[in-house]
């Protein structure tokens, strides 16, 4: 990781050919680096739509990219991109509202559910839009730190939240999914028996 | 993969839920967990990208041509609709060229202040929190 950071820092200040071919090799090492995580961000903010997921993740791919020239190399390369790949979910979003609310588009269908795949549809379906009524700010805290791994202290700078604001935002994520997937949560099992 | 994708969000989050409320957590990442990338996903995924920056290079590349070419519809505009006087006799012939022209017309000019404002592109220019994160780390 700190390789793939330092590769592409080196290789985004300089303009010759061989400097650009390193940036392209360092390039292609970070998006080997990131891409499961990023469809997978992408995917748990998008209701589980793999298309949108792969659409944004590559969009935010091609932003970095892009800016790379911008990136100074005392920031963690892969909280600078978490950042971007936010703010393209957010985007795609944004569109998706605006095409259902003008352009008389119908309201996307509940995501491709597989049945093959391990699991229960239905609940995978429910959790998907328990996650979507949360706001925004809930949603990216709920799912970067708590399904995602990452620390509060990352997640605060990739979403650019205050350690207190993003703290706070985890603690009503979680009390409104608790009532909206009551038969998730242990406590309530433990009422039921 | 980052250092730490493999570990499971208990195992990470330093949220310090309680036992409880990080079953339910772990319920619900198990419940709602993408799919597992094949290999072939990811290739196709890459190409795709590879396609995407192409594709960017490549509108970089002609981004030029939109505007040149308005330029020069405007000009073959002014040339055409520029007034020919007929010379009286014995009067000096004044010619009007098509920079005359462009001073003048009020309707000219206003298309060539148009041709002037999307002649920037924000091809490279991106929202400033992007460039700025950097700033925000330390």
């Amino acid at each position: 990781m700190a390789r793939a950071q330092a590769a592409l820092v080196v290789a985004a200040a300089g303009g010759s050919n061989s400097v650009e071919v390193a940036r392209e090799r360092a390039f292609e090492a970070f998006v080997a680096e990131h891409r499961d995580r990023a469809v997978r961000i992408a995917w748990r903010l998008l209701g589980g739509d793999q298309a949108a997921a792969e659409d944004v993740a590559q969009e935010a791919f091609v932003r970095a990219h892009r800016a790379l020239g911008g990136f100074r190399g005392d920031a963690r390369l892969a909280t600078w991109f978490h950042r971007i790949l936010l703010n393209e979910v957010a985007r795609y979003q944004r569109w998706r509202w605006v095409r259902q609310r003008f352009a008389g588009e119908m309201p996307a269908d509940p995501p491709e559910l597989d049945a093959a795949r391990p699991g229960d549809p239905g609940l995978r379906a429910r959790v998907a839009r328990a996650l979507e009524k949360l706001p925004r700010g809930q949603r990216e805290a709920f799912v970067l730190v708590h399904l995602e791994g990452l620390t509060i202290q990352e997640s605060a700078l990739a979403t650019g939240r205050a350690l207190g604001t993003l703290k706070s935002h985890l603690h009503r994520a979680l009390r409104a999914l608790r009532a909206e997937l009551a038969d998730l949560d242990p406590r309530q099992e433990a009422r039921r028996t | 993969m980052s250092p730490h994708d493999d570990r499971r969000p208990e195992e990470t989050s330093d949220a310090g839920l309680p036992p409880e409320d990080a079953r339910f957590v772990a319920r619900v990442a198990e419940a709602y967990a993408p799919p597992e990338p094949t290999p072939a996903d990811r290739a196709r995924f890459r190409s795709q990208l590879d396609e995407r920056l192409a594709g960017r290079d490549r509108a970089r590349a002609w981004r030029w041509l939109a505007p040149a070419a308005l330029a020069v519809a405007v000009a073959l505009i002014v040339m055409l609709r520029a007034p020919v006087d007929e010379p009286s006799e014995g009067a000096p012939v004044l010619a009007t060229t098509p920079s005359d022209a462009i001073e003048t017309d009020p309707e000219q000019q206003t298309l060539l202040a148009f041709i002037s404002e999307n002649d920037s592109s924000d091809e490279d220019s991106l929202p400033e929190d992007y460039q700025a994160i950097a700033s925000l780390m330390y």
